[in-house]
């Protein structure tokens, strides 16, 4: 392991009914209190009513932002901060998925910063103070309820980043399995390909000795993909709405990743992709995932191996560490195509004409990758690798 | 054991690597249960409260003790006979 520090603040309240406990959190931050939400689908399912209702009942006056795009755009932050600045807002409530999440936090930074809160995302500037937020989570996914990560897009530029302070953690977040109930088929697939994603770029790291970090890792990808058909056939199951929400937490709210950096380097291509072509983020990494893998089995193939057999149930009798790994693979690409995931970049009509854009744009701040480094090349082949079928 | 032997059977495949073909569930959790005890003895711990001297003469009042707040556990409520048969089978 890598000597590490472990820092998480945020206060999970888990399980039916559980709204009911922001009426005692948020008070506690002020009167004013800013709503953020997106496109609208708490409306449908009657949460926001609830939400509204709670908040009158705990006696706040209420602002709102609503409309914050699946991949958060920086505009949509500024309109934020521009309201906390303009009306003293002293709290912020998320209630929505990773995105709106994600862009409330740079919302909550922004709104203590005399500058632009670009500067944030570009790294030119680190907060130093920030507003306090909570959220009430509406679909297992991201894992941004429980971290302090944030990804943001600049439409202007087509840039595409994450960032994160030890001011960007919510001070709670509420997770009420009940309220993922109604997230569709193909969010639903987005979100178990991206917690599943987040625990392999962990797993593949830059340390030796992490045998209770392995298990860890192993564990909850096993929990996911015993449950994930199961829930795929009932998506109104409650239990295994819990099940999945749960391990979309677990999965990135740094349990799994202490003792060593986990390589992000996958992440970090798909948001060059997500940039040029604003797909969703989960799509490009069931896509480009595989093919990082397999660009990188060389860098460890043993690595590779075990958890082909540990996750994938990979039988080992008689095969050479490498074909091992690659099973492991092909596994994990049938797996994802049996809850409809798509396997190419050709499905979102993405041709090889901005292929170096992309790559550029990966490669902003250099090399990348902390298992396994990645130059220029190593990007192009595996988004050529990512483009359509093999012949 | 009796209160859920899918749990302990699952504790034994998953963890002690039972093989469960051809098992009752109750078998395979009792093997893993002997697993963790051949474990436990391979590290040098201890099985038995006779190790440290321990005999029967005192099993009442350690019942009384562990019986202060009355019926405990969360998996399994215990109430006094299930505390002195597990300390008698501890001797």
């Amino acid at each position: 392991m890598n000597a590490f520090s472990f820092y998480n603040p945020v206060k999970l309240i888990f399980g039916k009914g559980q709204l009911e406990a922001a009426k005692k959190e948020l008070p506690e931050f002020g009167k004013k209190v800013l709503l953020v939400y997106g496109g609208g689908s708490i409306k449908k399912n009657g949460l926001y009513d609830e939400v509204i209702q709670m908040l009158s009942e705990a006696d706040l006056e209420v602002f709102e932002l609503s409309g914050v795009e699946p991949n958060p755009r920086i505009s949509t932050a500024r309109k934020g901060i521009e309201i906390c600045k303009k009306e003293g807002i002293e709290m912020i409530l998320a209630v929505g998925g990773g995105s709106v999440i994600d862009c409330t936090k740079l919302i909550a930074c922004g709104a203590k910063y005399d500058g632009d809160a670009w500067d944030f995302v570009s790294r030119k500037a680190q907060p130093k103070e920030a507003l306090p937020f909570g959220t009430v989570l509406t679909i297992a996914a991201t894992g941004s309820e429980m971290n302090a990560g944030s990804v943001i897009t600049n439409e202007e530029t087509q840039e595409k980043y994450g960032w994160g302070s030890p001011l960007s953690f919510p001070q709670f977040s509420i997770l009420d399995p009940t309220y993922t109930l109604s997230v569709p088929e193909n969010h639903t697939v987005y979100g178990i390909v991206d917690m599943m994603s987040h625990i392999f770029e962990q797993y593949f790291n830059d340390a030796n000795n992490t045998p209770v970090q392995d298990r860890m890792c192993e564990g909850v990808l096993k929990a996911v993909i015993e449950t994930a058909p199961k829930l795929m056939e009932d998506l109104q199951s409650y239990e295994h709405r819990e099940t999945i929400l749960f391990a979309g937490t677990m999965a990135l709210n740094k349990f799994l990743e202490m003792g060593y950096r986990g390589d992000w380097g996958s992440h970090n291509i798909e948001h060059a992709v997500s940039a040029v072509y604003d797909i969703p983020h989960a799509g490009g990494l069931a896509i480009l995932f595989p093919q990082w893998m397999r660009h990188n089995v060389k860098v460890n193939p043993a690595r590779f191996a075990q958890m082909a057999v540990r996750v994938f149930d990979v039988d080992p009798e008689g095969k050479s560490e490498s074909d091992i790994a690659y099973e492991g693979i092909d596994r994990l690409v049938a797996f994802w195509t049996s809850l409809g995931a798509p396997t190419r970049l050709d499905y979102y009509d993405i041709d090889d004409s901005k292929i170096d854009v992309m790559v550029e744009k990966a490669m902003v701040y250099g090399e990348f990758g902390n298992f396994a480094k990645l130059k220029d090349e190593d990007v192009k082949e595996i988004l050529q690798a990512s483009l359509m079928d093999a012949p | 054991m009796k209160v859920n032997p899918a749990r302990f059977a699952q504790m034994a495949v998953r963890v002690f690597d039972v093989d469960p073909e051809g098992k009752s569930e109750s078998d395979i959790a009792y093997e893993g249960i002997d697993r963790l005890v051949a474990f436990w003895t391979s590290l040098g711990a201890p099985t038995r409260l006779d190790y440290y001297d321990i005999d029967d003469s005192k099993i009442d009042v350690m019942v009384e003790k562990a019986m202060v707040y009355g019926e405990f556990g969360n998996f399994a409520k215990l109430k006094d006979e299930d505390v002195k048969e597990i300390l008698q089978a501890s001797l």
